[in-house]
């Protein structure tokens, strides 16, 4: 697995990627920009050469009632046997319902019924790839009130119902915590910790909440630097679960490739810095 | 208590149609969770109104942003995508386009955003991939088209009402229009590795 932090590929950096190799340790895609571009997934193929890479589906739709695309599932299938990428993961969430894909990952009510289904389509999923499919926590603005459990707790049950692994997105937490009013912090505590098999970050937009005058809402649009109180968090989350492999993720208004790639130093650097506190602390 | 399918739908009724009534009363999220619901609403008609308007550069260039951007706003309501590969999305907004109010002097407006669409497309073939589109054409297209791509605006340019079968190549970002005679459209439809359209003006 790699040692350095990795960053999201996406379109509009791959030729740059290709002819000057940055210094990352991997990289990740969203399979959904790639499929309908046979020429950037030749471009892939050449950069799978020289960096392990990353299959983060976007449009998987694991919760969605009326079932998981085959056709989609088919090509994605595949690409990654294309690939053999080191993970293959998406989002606790749903896109799709009755023929119409949100281009959103919008929220589940959390209940034992929508924990039977997650279960029954990831392992239809897995069955299909051949490989595990690792599961990433949402980005939360609002919730159902149908639910009959935490998202914490749902995770716990979903871990424990199918063995499945799960991508932290530090981001995600932070922002979740300060939209719906919990604190982050507690939720890395109390994360599964022995699922976790990578790490996110990205950055994240600051607006005025309508919903709620006079406070902020966090949208999760990817589209800055990852901010200070994520990092912090990243830190403490380093200290939880480990130097896991970590993925700078950036999509809307994109910088230059050299910012990027100073997001994942930077990311090795609070890793690097976490791990020798932890040593010290030992010592 | 509603079940799974029926939430999802009422989600889908708010960012689609704007219709929040069913879904309302099951969101939670600040002191107004309609305000919440308002962000995936945008988030649903702005990225894939971008997403439409960014895939039809030529088109854009022809008529301007203001009339593309608003098409597509509407689009995306009336036509929402069916699958997860946004980069396949919009292959009807030509004609819906053309069939725009205010369009009426544009008759060839939906076979150019066609070309447009077809071009999008090949310019990302490879040799493992369909590399050859041919589209029917009502006027001289192939020539408008020539000036947006070549930048090299003539002096006085005329589009011509004639039949034109423009057969496309594209590979690896390299885009070439040939006109073909009609026995050589008419083998063209027979090969693979070919696509064949056709777009009332």
């Amino acid at each position: 697995m790699a040692e350095r932090t990795g960053i999201g590929l996406r379109l509009p950096h791959i030729a740059e990627v290709v002819a000057t190799r940055p210094p990352v340790g991997w990289l990740e895609i969203h399979p959904e920009n790639f499929l309908a571009n046979p020429h950037a997934i030749e471009l892939l193929t050449d950069l799978a050469r020289d960096y392990p890479i990353s299959v983060h589906t976007v449009g998987i739709s694991i919760g969605s009632a009326d079932g998981i695309d085959l056709a989609h599932l088919r090509r994605l299938r595949d690409l990654v046997d294309r690939l053999d990428p080191i993970l293959v993961s998406g989002h606790l969430a749903w896109s799709s319902i009755g023929g119409t894909y949100l281009n959103d990952l919008l929220p589940l009510p959390y209940t034992a019924d929508t924990l039977r289904l997650v279960a029954g389509q990831l392992k239809r999923v897995q069955d299909s790839l051949g490989r595990a499919y690792v599961i990433e926590n949402p980005s939360t603005y609002l919730s159902l009130a149908t639910s009959t459990m935490s998202e914490l707790d749902f995770l716990h049950a979903l871990v424990d119902a199918t063995g499945c692994g799960l991508l932290c997105d530090v981001s995600n937490i932070y922002l979740s915590g300060h939209n719906m009013g919990y604190d982050p912090y507690r939720v890395i505590d109390e994360f599964p910790a022995a699922a976790v098999k990578e790490l996110h970050l990205g950055g994240f937009t600051s607006e005025d909440d309508d919903a709620t005058p006079g406070a902020t809402v966090l949208i999760d649009t990817h589209a800055h630097q990852v901010a200070d109180p994520a990092w912090a968090l990243y830190a403490h989350a380093i200290g939880r679960f480990g130097a896991q492999p970590t993925i700078v993720e950036w999509d809307a208004d994109l910088p230059a490739l050299e910012v990027l790639v100073g997001e994942a130093a930077k990311a090795d650097a609070v890793r690097t810095q976490a791990r020798e506190e932890r040593h010290a602390y030992a010592r | 208590m509603p079940t799974l399918a029926e939430i999802q739908t009422g989600i889908r009724d708010a960012l689609v149609l704007g219709d929040r009534s069913a879904v309302m009363p099951l969101l939670l999220g600040g002191l107004h969770p309609e305000h919440r619901l308002a962000i995936h609403q945008r988030h649903y008609a702005a990225s894939l109104t971008r997403a439409l308007v960014e895939r039809f550069p030529a088109t854009v260039w022809l008529v301007g942003s203001d009339l593309v951007t608003h098409a597509a706003r509407t689009f995306v309501r009336d036509h929402p995508p069916e699958k997860p590969c946004i980069a396949e999305y919009g292959e009807e907004f030509p004609r819906y386009l053309g069939a725009q109010a205010g369009t009426e002097a544009l008759p060839y407006l939906a076979q150019f955003a066609a070309i447009d669409w077809h071009l999008g497309r090949l310019a990302l073939a490879t040799d493992d991939s369909p590399r050859v589109h041919v589209i029917h054409l009502d006027w001289s297209l192939d020539e408008l088209m020539t000036i947006f791509l070549t930048e090299n605006t003539p002096e006085q340019f005329a589009l011509r009402r004639e039949e034109v079968w423009l057969e496309m190549y594209g590979l690896r970002g390299e885009l070439r229009m040939t006109r073909l005679s009609d026995e050589a459209a008419s083998r063209a439809s027979g090969q693979t590795q070919r696509e064949i359209s056709c777009v009332p003006s």
